[in-house]
Parts: structure tokens; C-alpha cells; sequence
């Protein structure tokens, strides 16, 4: 038996095994269903989707823990009005005061409570400034510390003596 | 819409004798779904068939082939015609197709052991025995294919597809001509010493 035919052989059942392989010629309504699927918005990429995922979770942690530090609290009426100067015309002092929101308007409670108000805010909606007076603090006075040098004893030790019997 | 004539005969015989892919193209980037939709008649086999070589399933190169033309829709205002539509087209292919191959966990083990498809129909002369050796004999060229490493699987699953010229697959795959042409020798080359150490081509 040849070489040759041998591989001649040899090629013919490669050839036959790649065309069955990559022997079809794809389903024959595939126009069809790509002109069907043409408005379909494109898919996501599913990198994008895990990012728009975290930042997601990201925000709602984040809305979490400004809602726990930062609650709103209710401030009177009267207060919100006088936030709102615009809303009580000057010169027109016999009109009733009509707030534009009736809602209260609300402020996010401080993190950490001043003992001290900063400022204090009175009904005709200006802002008194309050004097604080300089805190002093005196200066700590720790005791002072003395340490005594250590003193070593000098230790006097016998010398064995040679005609001790031994252990057995 | 710019409606699509065809002058004579069957509308794919007639529009590929008379519309180049380059008009097809112009009229599909105005919204013409018609004109499209003759592109995609034109390359399906072409495309289907290379990303079936990466693919290694009739129903992923299926969904490939599918999503390849509506990227090819969708980037139609990117294609600058500095490679024919089809090379382009088949470039796309051959990306989302490795893509997916590299999703697929399980691949490798289910090309290893997927039956392979159904053979050609028989020619009538010959007997079911012989029909028989010879689909057990490319069952295991198949496999000695599959286990080929990919740099010289995909060139020479592409070339065995008959839709594309080297110089196209070089472009596809994005090596020189020679280094393709090497690739596809080299395969083959194994496959037939492979082949022959089993016992076959003496019978």
C-alpha cells in the first residue's frame, strides 16, 4: 500500500469530518428572525449590569445611614414662617400671615449635640448672634514621677565542694 | 422606506446579480429593513458557519448568528468599508462566538463528548456497513479535531467552512496570511499522523 494513498485517504476523512462540522448553512428563516428581533433594545452587558447593580446597593446603604444619623425633625410652624420673611409682606402689617407651605419645614437633627446654640433664631426671622464666653482651661498638673535607681545586691556564692559523694 | 426591486426571478437571485452589498448597505443605514434583510440572506451560511468552528454547537451558532446581524444593524454608521461587509460581518462573528465559547463552562467537556451530528445522507450505491465505518471514522477525526489546541482548530475549522477566502480569515482572525496558511497545514498534518497511529488509512 502507497504513501500516497494512504494519505490521500487520510485527507479525505479530514475533509469529510470538517464538513460535517461546519456543514450547515444555519436555519433557512434566519432573515426572518433577525428582521422580527431588529427593535428589540440591545441587551445589557452583563458587566454594566453588575455595576449599575453595586452602585444601587451602594446608595441605598448610603440612604440608610443618613436616614439613621440625620433624622428629620418637625419644626413649628411659627419657626417656619419666620424662615420664610418673603411670605409676610412688611407692609401690610393687618393681613394675616398665610405660610406658603403649610407643611413643616424640617431640618436634619445635628450629629453630635452643642451644648452651646450657635444661633438662636427669634419671630421676626433675624438672627441674633450669641456671645460665648472664651472657655479657660486650666493646665493639668500631673505628679511627677520619681524612680529610684535599682540597687543590685552583689550575691556571694560557695564554690562547690569536690568531695561531695555523687547521685547515683 | 426605499423599497428593494427585484427585477427578475427569485429575489435573492435577482438582488445578488444586481445590487452590490455596498448598496445593500447605503439603502440598510436609511432604515432599510428590506435591504437588510437580503444582507442577512446573502452571508447567513457564511457567518452561521464560523461561529459554528468556534462554537462547536448547531444551536450556539444559531443564537451567534443571530446576534451578529442585529450588532451588524446596530453598528451599520461604524462600518467604514475598509474591509468588504462580509469580512466585517465575519469579524463580529468570530468575536461574539469566542466570547460565548469562553462563557460556556462546561464547553470543553461537552465537545469532547457531544455525539457528533448526523452524518450526510448516504449515497445510495453505498452499504449501510460502509456508512457505518466511515461515520464512526469521522467521529473520531471530530474528536482529534476538537482536541486540537485552538490556534490551529479555528483556522482550520474556517477553512473548512468554504465561505471565506484566507486572505478574509487572516483579517477575521487577525494574523498574517502565511501564519494562517501554516496553522491550517500544521492541523492537518497532525490530524493525519494522529489518524494513522489509530490504523487508519491502510485499510
Amino acid at each position: 500500500m502507497s504513501e500516497h494513498g494512504r494519505d490521500e485517504r487520510l485527507e479525505r476523512a479530514i475533509d469529510a469530518a470538517l464538513r460535517q462540522m461546519v456543514g450547515g448553512d444555519g436555519p433557512a428563516d434566519m432573515r426572518g428572525r433577525v428582521l422580527a428581533r431588529l427593535d428589540e433594545p440591545p441587551r445589557r452587558a452583563p458587566l454594566r449590569v453588575v455595576a449599575l447593580a453595586a452602585a444601587a446597593v451602594i446608595l441605598i446603604a448610603l440612604a440608610v445611614v443618613v436616614g439613621r444619623h440625620g433624622r428629620s425633625v418637625p419644626v413649628p410652624p411659627a419657626v417656619a414662617t419666620a424662615r420664610h420673611p418673603q411670605a409676610a409682606p412688611a407692609n401690610s402689617p393687618s393681613a394675616p400671615v398665610i405660610p406658603h407651605s403649610p407643611a413643616p419645614v424640617v431640618r436634619p437633627r445635628p450629629l453630635s449635640p452643642s451644648p452651646v446654640p450657635a444661633e438662636v433664631e427669634t419671630a421676626g426671622g433675624q438672627i441674633e448672634p450669641i456671645e460665648v464666653a472664651p472657655l479657660t482651661v486650666a493646665p493639668m498638673e500631673t505628679p511627677r514621677w520619681a524612680i529610684a535607681p535599682l540597687r543590685i545586691q552583689p550575691m556571694e556564692i560557695e564554690p562547690l565542694a569536690d568531695s561531695q559523694p555523687e547521685q547515683p | 422606506m426605499i423599497p428593494v426591486f427585484f427585477p427578475t426571478g427569485s429575489p435573492a437571485s435577482a438582488s445578488k446579480e444586481r445590487v452590490s452589498d455596498a448598496e445593500l448597505v447605503a439603502r440598510a443605514r436609511q432604515g432599510d429593513t428590506a435591504a437588510f434583510g437580503e444582507l442577512v440572506e446573502r452571508h447567513r451560511a457564511a457567518v452561521y458557519r464560523a461561529a459554528q468552528a468556534a462554537v462547536g454547537s448547531a444551536s450556539e451558532a444559531e443564537d451567534v448568528a443571530q446576534e451578529t446581524f442585529l450588532a451588524a444593524y446596530r453598528k451599520m454608521a461604524t462600518y467604514r468599508a475598509e474591509a468588504s461587509f462580509k469580512t466585517w460581518l465575519l469579524t463580529i462573528a468570530w468575536r461574539r462566538a469566542l466570547a460565548r465559547r469562553r462563557r460556556l463552562a462546561s464547553l470543553w467537556r461537552r465537545l469532547v463528548s457531544a455525539d457528533p451530528p448526523e452524518p450526510a445522507s448516504p449515497e445510495h450505491s453505498r452499504t449501510q456497513e460502509r456508512v457505518l465505518i466511515e461515520a464512526e471514522r469521522a467521529r473520531h477525526v471530530m474528536r482529534l479535531v476538537r482536541a486540537l489546541p485552538a490556534r490551529l482548530r479555528d483556522p482550520l475549522l474556517l477553512c473548512a467552512a468554504g465561505e471565506q477566502t484566507y486572505h478574509e480569515i487572516a483579517i477575521v482572525l487577525g494574523v498574517p496570511e502565511g501564519t494562517l496558511k501554516w496553522r491550517v497545514s500544521e492541523a492537518r498534518r497532525r490530524l493525519k499522523q494522529r489518524l494513522a497511529a489509530l490504523g487508519y488509512g491502510d485499510e
